[in-house]
């Protein structure tokens, strides 16, 4: 199957994952406990501001007539008003997304970054004490909040040393990348421990097979044989790796844009779930996880430039 | 069968190895099992008798002594309500404790259970499953976790009720597809062939082959879910105050990172402390798993 054809169908295949997203979604703001309008206008809501709120809501129409309200605004683009804000949702995450992603695609490059060399060094002194230290810093990096760690960075490289702002982002590309450094360190240390310790280990299974024995008996120097035989091969499943944690590095950014009071959509969703404005987190949610869903089929494409031998 | 096992060791000229000495040999062998076993052990322990050592309440307000730092009085200082951090943290380990075992426990049995049914049968129950699997996938971790509170409400017992809904599935992914396997092989089918039933099958046969991967995942588990309740109390979405719980701890000490550097870093080591003693468990059996260490 040509790429081509392949995206077709991988996108013909999520248009009912997408659908279950949006009935699920739809039914967030219905399933909380008691009445909704209540819930988002608070208890000491006059009788008149609920039923106006129940009218913007659309609750007082049949649950299907207000599903397929629902579907009609999204086929539009509209993902409802935030009450809080009185703006647009889609409007918010126009503002927002480009943080998030901007965050998450520099979070992962600079784990690819921290887990290349840190994996070579370890598998090749294994059983030595630069292997033992690497994998006590894996050991550290699975098991230590990500929020502390940013705190701790905070204090450390914000206001003890000033190198880095300690919060918000800049404006343009260039300055971005000094504002959002410690928090997509923060991210990309959490998900280099994951990544070393696989890498590590195909690394080891790489080193000892024949392909590499061979190269060497040919006489290649030590480091075509490493990044040519090695480090390509070993690299496939750390790639495939990588797009799974993608996901969960965008799940990550919601914390981690909290600590660092970034205006990207995660910093929001918490402050519109503790505000109770639910068209806001109705929103957002249907916005990650199709995100998420786009991001997994990136990667199932990203395999086969990484690997001839992968046919989609 | 021992009398074989007995005679040749007094061929060789040996001493039957007493039961201490094989746990000797297997501790050489999987150093990392014994250190996991015994820091868990450790922090299970702190965590039920920490309520009658700690020095002070866990809520107690004394104004007076408001943001000190470690002193003979308080020996991890105090918060901006006076109240002692080594008290707090010592009553938080049951809430934090609590929150990774549990929710790495019933997930653990929930999941095995479908994913045993699902991966044993196939049909229509399979592919129930694995369409709600695949949709709760396309959810990030935290955001699904975030949007099920967002809809019960913060708290303790509604972050118990997300951690457990989003848990179970990789659970039942994993035992699935370990049934799968296991469902054809030879002992399987010979039970089959003896006239076993279904439920005994995968009672007796299949899930004791299958479960160890399990297992061991939920040291994994136990870890991921003690971060994400932390994480949850950081955001505002867990245990409410004055409770005191590591993650909402490390929030309240965000106003003081300049001033008092004790406030976020104690909590904080008190979750890594927790996360590192499971991973190093976790990662004992899965040496003794693999049948040595790598």
């Amino acid at each position: 199957m040509g790429r081509t054809a392949y995206v077709v169908n991988r996108l013909i295949q999520m248009i009912p994952t997408i659908v279950v997203l949006a009935v699920l979604v739809f039914l967030m703001i219905r399933a909380i406990p008691g009445d909704p309008a209540v819930t988002l206008l608070g208890v000491q809501a006059t009788p008149d501001k609920v039923a106006e709120m129940r009218d913007h809501l659309g609750l007082n129409k049949p649950v299907p007539v207000q599903f397929g309200i629902f579907v009609k605004q999204l086929f539009h683009g509209d993902l409802g008003t935030s009450i809080v804000v009185q703006e647009p949702v889609s409007t918010l995450v126009r503002q927002r997304l480009p943080l998030t992603l901007g965050l998450v695609a520099y979070a992962m490059v600079m784990a690819l970054i921290i887990t290349i060399p840190l994996a070579v060094l370890a598998a090749l002194n294994q059983g030595k004490l630069i292997d033992q230290l690497i994998r006590g810093f894996t050991v550290l990096g699975i098991s230590t909040p990500s929020f502390w760690i940013g705190i701790l960075l905070l204090i450390l490289l914000g206001v003890k040393i000033p190198i880095f702002p300690v919060g918000g982002s800049g404006h343009g590309f260039f300055e971005n990348l000094k504002y959002l450094f410690l928090p997509a360190l923060t991210m990309a240390l959490g998900v280099s421990a994951v990544l070393i310790r696989n890498l590590r280990d195909s690394l080891l299974t790489m080193l000892a097979s024949e392909h590499v024995t061979v190269a060497r008996a040919k006489g290649l120097k030590s480091q075509v044989v490493m990044v040519r035989h090695v480090l390509r091969n070993a690299l496939i499943s750390t790639i495939t790796l990588l797009g799974l944690y993608l996901g969960w590095l965008v799940g990550g950014s919601v914390i981690i844009e909290s600590v660092f009071a970034l205006p990207g959509m995660g910093s929001m969703l918490i402050s519109a779930i503790l505000g109770r404005d639910y068209q806001v987190v109705q929103g957002f949610t249907l916005v990650y996880a199709v995100l998420v869903l786009l991001i997994y089929l990136l990667t199932d494409l990203a395999y086969s430039f990484v690997d001839p031998r992968i046919t989609l | 069968m021992t009398s074989i096992a007995s005679r040749s060791f007094a061929e060789r000229g040996l001493a039957k190895p007493t039961r201490w000495s094989l746990v000797k040999r297997q501790a050489r062998r999987n150093p990392t099992l014994v250190v996991g076993i015994i820091m868990v052990a450790v922090v299970l322990i702190i965590g039920f008798l920490g309520p009658f050592v700690a020095p002070y309440s866990p809520v107690k307000q004394d104004y007076e002594a408001s943001v000190q730092g470690p002193s003979q009085a308080h020996w991890l200082g105090t918060d901006k309500f006076g109240r002692d951090q080594l008290s707090r943290i010592l009553y938080g380990a049951r809430i934090d404790l609590g929150v990774g075992i549990i929710t790495a426990i019933v997930p653990l049995i929930i999941g095995t259970v479908i994913g045993s049914l699902s991966g044993y049968y196939g049909g229509w129950i399979d592919t129930l499953f694995m369409r709600i699997i695949e949709i709760q996938v396309a959810f990030p971790f935290y955001v699904l976790l975030i949007a099920i509170i967002a809809v019960l409400g913060p708290g303790l017992l509604n972050m118990y009720y997300a951690l457990i809904l989003v848990g179970w599935v990789a659970f039942a992914r994993l035992i699935r597809g370990e049934v799968l396997v296991s469902k054809n092989l030879e002992y399987t089918v010979a039970a089959r062939t003896l006239g076993c039933t279904d439920r005994r099958i995968i009672m007796r046969h299949l899930l004791p082959n299958v479960i160890g991967p399990a297992v061991i995942f939920s040291m994994s588990v136990v870890v991921f879910n003690i971060l994400a309740g932390a994480a949850l109390g950081f955001l505002g979405l867990g245990v409410q105050a004055p409770n005191p719980e590591w993650g909402s701890m490390v929030a309240d000490a965000r106003e003081y990172v300049t001033l008092a550097w004790w406030l976020p870093t104690f909590p904080g080591l008190a979750i890594a402390i927790v996360g590192i003693s499971f991973s190093v468990l976790g990662d004992g059996f899965s040496n003794l798993m693999r049948g040595g260490t790598r």
